[in-house]
């Protein structure tokens, strides 16, 4: 199974992060269109990291089986963590100098989003799932 | 300056080529105004083609500097917007607003002109 | 091919032996035995242990053995498929809910492995006791084909029913028809967008008469696809909105304001041409 993973605590590391994933959904076969996506969502992720937890970590995983392809990415800090995960999830929500915690948009580029949040721990992880189509 | 301004007569041309970082971004949006304020400049062309990515900051980043950049009196047209990103931005809920777009660098030129004809400046 | 178990269907319990021997008794008992004997799939009965008390012709072709070898021996031995000696036998299921159940599964037909559809029924004697199981099976190779088939066909549809035409310079046109659902609508601003970059085009012509329900969602839908377009330089003209379809969007408070809209396709057309002039001479 293939596996990057990498320090979020520059900002050019975000950079690095959502190319990596572009490059992983794109050697797995994903369309253009889903790449896209994913990288974004990635971004995202990544400097919310900075934003709020000056440190943290990703790691893109292929986790495809038969039947389907799929690829994940976690993206975990140890900061103050997410206090309200609902209302983060609301449209709109956020706190900061208003560059936007952005879940709930990132959440809908990507098919499989799950937040687990405590203070001194967040860990986010999206997937990217396509089927193929048996010949 | 890491994204390089081109001037064409009263018009601006600048193309983001590379992948930039939140730093960048702002150094290139004080390096727009900057220059906007130096030469005079009726408008400027802003040719994202190269990108691939634009997130929420970038995003936002875009339209900030299409705002100052109207304070300043000149037009904006941002061109070049590749089809996936087009399609993630409205997706999340991210668009663009209130900043023209164009095509390509073509379009995106001609259409320039045609606003700061009408300007009558 | 892999069978798929994924199919399988209860009814209430089979009919008493009474009665069906009240149904068949005008015919001769040769003949019954005969007609049985005829089935052109294998039909085979187990008692409660699992011993095969019976086998038609058919299944003993299939079993490529003499019926002599088969009565007596376990199912799970000669028959050797999946779901044999596990908690998803069906014939089990059957034995002990006293139902009929319909799956696929695979089996061996004259060494060869094919995916089958198999009936396992509850067997009962004259008292309507349950005695052991009863089961026919189909070969389904051909069914699975067609299945493969039809899934190819509507996956076809899928991709030719979002097609792009340029109708002009600068113009493309976009007929939807058909139920838009989340996946569909993807794939059109997809599809939509590839085109606008394709053929440089400035307006794109987007006609929706052939979609029977507009409702919020694909309100939505349409509102994404007009931004996106626009974000690409191109403006929407969105034509073949009914009357009726007009009322409930503005019943649901959706802001149609900042889309354009004619009322037919000719009007759109002509609207197209007069935004392409418009853009390209200086005033």
């Amino acid at each position: 199974m293939t596996e990057i993973t990498g320090v979020i605590a520059l900002q050019s590391d975000v950079v690095q992060a959502r190319q990596a994933a572009r490059e992983m959904a794109k050697n797995l076969g994903f369309g253009s269109a889903d790449q896209t996506r994913l990288a974004t969502a990635i971004s995202e992720l990544t400097r919310n990291v900075i934003q709020y937890a000056d440190q943290g970590r990703y790691t893109i995983t292929d986790k495809s089986d038969n039947g389907r392809i799929k690829v994940q990415v976690v993206v975990e800090d140890n900061g103050p963590g997410i206090l309200d995960i609902t209302k983060a999830l609301e449209y709109g929500y956020s706190t900061g100098a208003g560059l936007g915690a952005g879940l709930p948009g990132t959440r809908r580029l990507v098919h499989r989003f799950t937040i687990e949040s405590k203070p001194g721990q967040t860990r986010i992880t999206v997937a990217m799932i396509k089927k193929i189509s048996h010949s | 300056m890491k994204v390089p301004i081109l001037r064409l007569k009263d018009i601006l041309l600048t193309s983001i080529q590379i992948d930039l970082t939140d730093e960048d971004a702002l150094e290139f949006q004080s390096d727009v105004l900057r220059n906007i304020n130096e030469t005079e400049a009726k408008g400027i062309v802003i040719d994202i083609t190269a990108l691939d990515v634009v997130d929420s900051y970038m995003a936002r980043m875009l339209n900030e500097t299409a705002t100052m950049v109207q304070i300043l009196g000149a037009d904006v047209v941002i061109c070049g917007m590749q089809p996936s990103v087009a399609l993630t931005l409205v997706e999340m809920g991210r668009e663009l607003i209130d900043v023209k777009t164009a095509l390509n660098l073509e379009q995106g030129f001609e259409m320039i002109q045609h606003i700061t004809e009408n300007r009558g400046r | 091919m892999k069978a798929n178990d994924n199919t399988h269907i209860e009814e209430e319990g089979a009919m008493t032996a009474k009665k069906k021997n009240q149904r068949n008794s005008s015919t001769p008992l040769e003949m019954q035995l005969a007609i049985l004997d005829q089935i052109p799939t294998p039909i085979f009965a187990i008692d409660k242990d699992f011993s095969i008390v019976f086998m038609n012709p058919v299944g003993c072709e299939w079993l490529a053995m003499e019926l002599t070898n088969i009565v007596g021996k376990k199912c799970y031995d000669l028959l050797q498929t999946p779901h044999c000696k596990a908690d998803t036998c069906r014939v089990q299921w059957a034995m002990e809910r006293d139902a009929v159940f319909v799956t696929r599964n695979e089996m061996r037909k004259q060494g060869e492995v094919i995916p089958i559809e198999n009936t396992a029924a509850p067997l009962r004697d004259g008292n309507g006791t349950v005695i052991g199981g009863l089961q026919y099976t189909l070969d389904i190779r051909e069914r699975m084909q067609y299945e493969e088939t039809l899934l190819r066909q509507s996956e076809t549809i899928l991709e030719l029913s979002t097609p792009v035409i340029k109708i002009w310079n600068e113009i493309v046109f976009l007929p939807l028809v058909g139920v838009i659902d989340t996946l569909r609508a993807k794939q059109t601003m997809e599809n939509l967008l590839g085109a606008i970059v394709e053929h440089e085009a400035r307006v794109v012509l987007l006609d929706v008469t052939g979609v029977p329900v507009i409702d919020t969602r694909v309100a939505q839908n349409l509102l994404d696809t007009v931004t996106a377009s626009r974000m690409l330089g191109a403006e929407v003209v969105i034509t073949g909105i009914s009357p009726d379809t007009a009322q409930t969007l503005t019943k649901l408070d959706i802001d149609l304001t900042t889309i354009r809209t004619c009322g037919t396709l000719k009007l759109g057309v002509a609207e197209s041409l007069r935004l392409i002039n418009s853009q390209i001479t200086a005033l």
